[in-house]
């Protein structure tokens, strides 16, 4: 990855901040659950299979487009690196 | 291209390497642990089956996963599904038994497969009957679908090829950490 | 550390585990939650014994039984019940030979019932396949028990099985006809 330029090197990478991150991993774990018990609720009552795996399905869809893709708003605590500094000259 | 990999490797040093050999052989036999310790619990010499053929449909098509297992005491019943080689060849068989004759030393048994016409006769090289001794177990869970990508392996080479080349173009875009 | 590829990853593999927990469950549920069946009846009409040959190279003659049967049962419940693709109905003979103390069971007739299918079998057929006794003759086999198992085939989990209808009691087997 080194090797190629930095612009694309950026749009490969999509870094967005460790907060965020931390929030989304948790968020994501959580919503799979929800989705995992909601879409077996779905298909029981229904009395169809198909129809629990579809919505499992739709909701994962839902879970990637919104957490996969660096969004601004997932940039929103942005590290605040401190400035370079020039050590003395010894 | 690879100067960061070798790089890393050569810090490890010669301990480092064996003791990354030795992780890697831990995951290699606890999954043949527990593997074999499936096949003890369902006394099948292969519990876990994909489907090759296309003679049980609709029930199970090409690619379906199949969980067996092969009571040892239990003897088996007409109407069971039932996995089964016959001595010579090498492809297990997805059948399902329709007739049964259980004498006092042996049980012989006829199979058919439900989408074919005919009994299996003809796949049985020969003998006339089959016995417990050919069957690997009893169909008991089914999984769909998951095993078609061995059956894509097998039937189109150039999948390998590509899966191999995603790898490779994976490894070049990824930052090491 | 914080990039797209790493997201992608990590939620794929967390739906492949909660997927194969939706589908264990499903399986699981289904299973216990089975729908009983009403047992049915099996009419048996016409049954004679007679030469012939089986259907397979280099057959020799022997004794054949030839059968036409009633079915009545409704298997709805079971068919849209909530995990099942199919049905599997077959119908038995099963008998004992007295004298070698060997047990038998055939398969006579069988059926493919799918999903979408309303069911109410009532039919009136004849055996599809021969029924045949090992030794080549139905002499000492005196009746038979005719039964009409069912074989649920889900689209996840586990096989199940059972009866679907019985014949009243067992039905003796005749003499064979002389020609």
């Amino acid at each position: 990855m080194n090797h190629l330029p930095p612009s694309v090197q950026k749009v490969l990478e999509g870094s967005i901040d460790p907060k965020s991150q931390h929030i989304l991993e948790q968020l994501s774990q959580t919503f799979l659950i929800a989705l995992t018990i909601i879409s077996f609720v779905l298909s029981y009552f229904s009395s169809s299979v198909i129809l629990g795996l579809e919505a499992f399905l739709g909701g994962l869809v839902i879970l990637l487009l919104a957490a996969v893709p660096p969004w601004p708003y997932l940039n929103r605590y942005p590290i605040k690196f401190l400035p370079v500094r020039k050590l003395h000259q010894t | 291209m690879f100067s960061n990999e070798i790089a890393r490797l050569r810090t490890l040093g010669v301990q480092g390497l064996l003791f990354q050999a030795l992780n890697l052989l831990t995951v290699i036999s606890s999954g043949l642990m527990m593997w074999k310790g499936l096949c003890l619990i369902t006394n099948s010499e292969s519990p876990i089956v994909v489907v090759l053929s296309g003679s049980m449909e609709p029930a199970f098509y090409r690619g379906d996963i199949l969980f067996l297992t092969n009571p040892a005491e239990v003897p088996y019943e007409i109407g069971d599904i039932t996995v089964y080689k016959i001595p010579g060849a090498d492809i297990p068989i997805v059948h399902r038994v329709i007739e049964s004759h259980i004498s006092n030393t042996t049980q012989l048994l006829l199979t058919k497969g439900d989408n074919n016409p005919g009994d299996d006769i003809t796949l049985y090289n020969g003998i006339e009957w089959i016995e417990r001794k050919h069957i690997i177990g009893k169909v008991r869970g089914f999984l769909p679908y998951i095993g078609y990508v061995t059956i894509a392996m097998n039937d189109f080479p150039q999948l390998k090829y590509a899966l191999l080349g995603c790898v490779g173009l994976v490894m070049l875009i990824q930052q090491e950490t | 550390m914080y990039s797209t590829l790493q997201r992608l990853n990590h939620i794929s593999s967390l739906a492949t585990t909660y997927v194969m927990i939706l589908l264990g469950l499903i399986s699981i549920a289904s299973f216990l939650s089975l729908p009983s069946v009403d047992v049915g009846k099996v009419e048996i009409k016409d049954l004679i014994v007679s030469k012939g040959r089986l259907r397979r190279w280099g057959a020799r003659q022997e004794e054949l039984a030839s059968l036409k049967f009633d079915l009545r049962t409704d298997l709805n419940p079971l068919l849209n019940s909530y995990n099942t693709k199919q049905l599997f109905i077959y119908l038995t003979a099963a008998y004992e030979v007295q004298s070698t103390g060997h047990a038998h069971e055939v398969v006579l007739w069988d059926r493919i019932i799918q999903r979408a299918e309303i069911r109410d079998i009532r039919a009136e057929v004849k055996n599809k396949y021969q029924w045949r006794n090992p030794s080549g003759t139905f002499k000492d086999v005196e009746y038979a028990n005719m039964t009409l198992h069912y074989s649920l085939m889900p689209y996840v989990g586990i096989l199940s099985s059972g009866v679907a209808a019985t014949a009243q009691g067992p039905v003796t087997i005749p003499e064979l006809i002389k020609r």
